[in-house]
């Protein structure tokens, strides 16, 4: 027999004893149905062109499955988008005891991502995704009215760092910061003034964690730090503040106060998505390929630009309280070790399982490997439907209903009918997805 | 070829588990069945808390004082806030709407509609002014006001150390003389447990 008919035959046989590769590769990267991927892809179009509704359709696709957080962390956030709030509470609700859930870990996915790919374990969103899902919640139910919902979720936010960091009290790297300031809001919002100083105080400290100077705290924070402690006498830390910041004055905590206060809330863009840095490299010496693929986050913001605000005659310029990108950047570093780790264990894995099926067909464990190399790519999956920042103003307001006029970048856009009582703090906020 | 196979079976499995969606299993109980499932409050402890609440109102000076100066009639009493400061979003309705059943139903405590259901009926007064036969409406002006006003809190502390969790609520409620601002009555329901979380899952 001719040399070429050896090797055909070879083949053949190794393509016979690969079809249950080729089928468990092809389930691998086809998945059950329309990836995460492909459908936020479809999302991110609609959030450009202004069409939520068209966002939530395609989000649907990825309804249930591995990926069932994300989807509902997304279809909160584009629900928050189309103003029905009641409708988002309820998915964050169903969201969280999930996300709960899988802080356990999963022997099944860790085996599959130790041998395969990370893309297999269902997703645990990271802390700063876990933190935001209760900002955002909380703001749903300040914006329907009901304060003392949104103050739940500020405990929620104390409970989730204390069970996680029960030592620190606090995320690492000042991960926390905008998190506390917001629960901040709530508490005053609820007239507990000691309790609100405690979460400006934690804000203040976790911005300091994060490297801020004392002249990036934010303005609104700094005013507040200097009012809550003038307000319960505490002199020191107050005199600490005012030289700090340089602060003279400030409006006074006033449960009478005959005017009232504006918060808002603003969510510039969309967050950062991840792509995977992959490439696949040949063994020349035993044929075998390994694989090099991790996640890089990467922003998709347009450039730093500060929301002008006007209601009436009043105009404020918002500040940055929270980058979702640097989040996410100091998370994928965080990760980057274990997912190195993870990767080398794949690459034995795929060598161990190659040089067993060239003991029963020369040429399968190359192919083997190869197909296995390229299949394993990092896992790009994101809570991208959060904004690429947070800015946030206060504005005081004699009681009335205000159109609050947005400009950002040349465009306007216009919030009707916010309505501002007395002695009270109203909730408003916005997330600008669109180019427009 | 045993390690292709390992591989292959792991992969199975779990896009078996991971990826594929099953038809819920669906058991009718008993509404009294105590049923604990995550840890949190559940309705169990909405229904334990009504119960001792009950007992507690009852059974207190408060009742008795309020019949004897007033010719044995009884009290009427108005729900007010119920201030949750747990980290739980609690339905303080279901345990209230216990309560408020089984008082009335004892007929020696009555409850006045709260401010929400107030405002529909009174809408309906309105309406039944302008659109109702003269010998059917009710007239503005009559309602009952109310003796005592019950307010309180559902307060939470949550101690957790590694999958090990201790939930403690505290429920406090006070009624509350209309009159005078006296507080009248206080009652306190304590539920303690301790919740064990897996620290894996298949």
């Amino acid at each position: 027999m001719p040399a070429y008919s050896h090797a055909a035959a070879r083949l053949r046989g190794a393509a016979r004893r690969s079809r249950p590769w080729l089928l468990a590769t092809a389930l691998l990267l086809t998945g059950c149905a329309v990836t995460y991927t492909d459908a936020m892809q479809q999302v991110d179009k609609d959030l450009a062109t202004d069409q939520p509704q068209a966002a939530l359709k395609a989000l649907d696709k990825i309804s249930g499955g591995k990926d069932q957080v994300l989807y509902l962390l997304n279809k909160a956030m584009v629900l928050r988008m189309t103003g029905d709030y009641a409708t988002s509470a309820q998915v964050f609700e169903q969201a969280k005891p999930l996300m709960e859930y899988l802080e356990a870990t999963s022997v099944t996915e860790n085996a599959a991502a130790f041998t395969f790919t990370e893309g297999l374990r269902a997703y645990q969103p990271p802390l700063y995704e876990r933190l935001l899902a209760h900002v955002y919640q909380g703001l749903n139910y300040l914006q329907m009215g009901q304060p003392d919902s949104a103050r739940v979720e500020a405990a929620q936010i104390d409970d989730l760092l204390k069970r996680l960091y029960p030592n620190q009290d606090a995320a690492p790297n000042g991960g926390d910061a905008f998190p506390r300031y917001f629960s901040g809001l709530v508490y005053e919002d609820m007239g507990e003034y000691s309790d609100a100083m405690i979460a400006y105080r934690q804000a203040f400290k976790s911005y300091k964690a994060q490297g801020a100077g004392d002249e990036n705290i934010p303005m609104d924070l700094q005013i507040s730090l200097c009012r809550f402690s003038e307000f319960l006498g505490l002199t020191d830390e107050l005199n600490d503040y005012k030289k700090r910041f340089g602060l003279t004055e400030w409006p006074p905590v006033d449960k009478q106060d005959a005017e009232g206060q504006l918060v808002f809330v603003f969510s510039d863009g969309m967050g950062p998505v991840k792509y995977a840095d992959s490439s696949v490299l040949p063994d020349p010496i035993n044929g075998r390929y390994y694989s090099v693929s991790l996640p890089v986050v990467r922003s998709r913001g347009r450039g730093q630009a500060y929301a002008a605000i006007s209601a009436g005659e009043e105009h404020v310029t918002t500040t940055r309280v929270a980058s979702i990108y640097d989040d996410a950047e100091q998370q994928s570093k965080a990760d980057r070790p274990k997912l190195i780790a993870a990767q080398v264990s794949r690459d034995v894995a795929r060598t161990v399982a190659a040089n067993a099926a060239d003991r029963k067909a020369a040429g399968l464990g190359a192919v083997l490997s190869l197909v296995a190399s390229v299949a394993d790519q990092a896992d790009t999956r994101i809570w991208a439907t959060l904004p690429d920042d947070i800015q946030l103003a206060r504005l005081r307001l004699a009681p009335g209903t205000y159109d609050l006029k947005v400009q950002l970048r040349g465009r306007t856009r216009v919030l009707k009918g916010v309505t501002i009582r007395a002695g009270q703090m109203t909730f408003a906020s916005l997330q600008w997805t669109s180019l427009n | 070829m045993k390690a292709p196979r390992l591989i292959l079976a792991t992969v199975s499995m779990t896009l078996l588990f991971a990826g594929c969606s099953s038809n819920p299993s669906v058991q009718r109980i008993s509404p009294d069945q105590v049923t604990d499932v995550s840890g949190y409050w559940n309705d169990t402890d909405a229904n334990q808390t009504s119960q001792e609440m009950i007992g507690q109102m009852l059974s207190e000076p408060w009742l008795g004082n309020f019949e004897g100066v007033n010719g044995g009639k009884a009290p009427t009493v108005i729900v007010g806030g119920i201030t949750n400061l747990s980290s739980e979003h609690i339905s303080t309705s279901t345990f209230i709407d216990d309560m408020q059943r089984e008082l009335i139903n004892s007929g020696k405590v009555q409850f006045v509609a709260g401010k929400d259901q107030r405002s529909e009926v009174r809408d309906e007064r309105k309406d039944q002014d302008l659109n109702a036969a003269s010998g059917t409406r009710s007239a503005m002006g009559q309602e009952v006001g109310a003796d005592f006003m019950m307010q309180g809190t559902i307060n939470a502390i949550i101690d957790a150390a590694g999958d090990t969790l201790v939930k403690y609520y505290q429920v406090d409620l006070r009624l509350i003389n209309m009159h005078n601002n006296l507080i009248v009555w206080t009652g306190q329901k304590k539920i303690k447990k301790v919740v064990q979380r897996s620290g894996s899952r298949f």
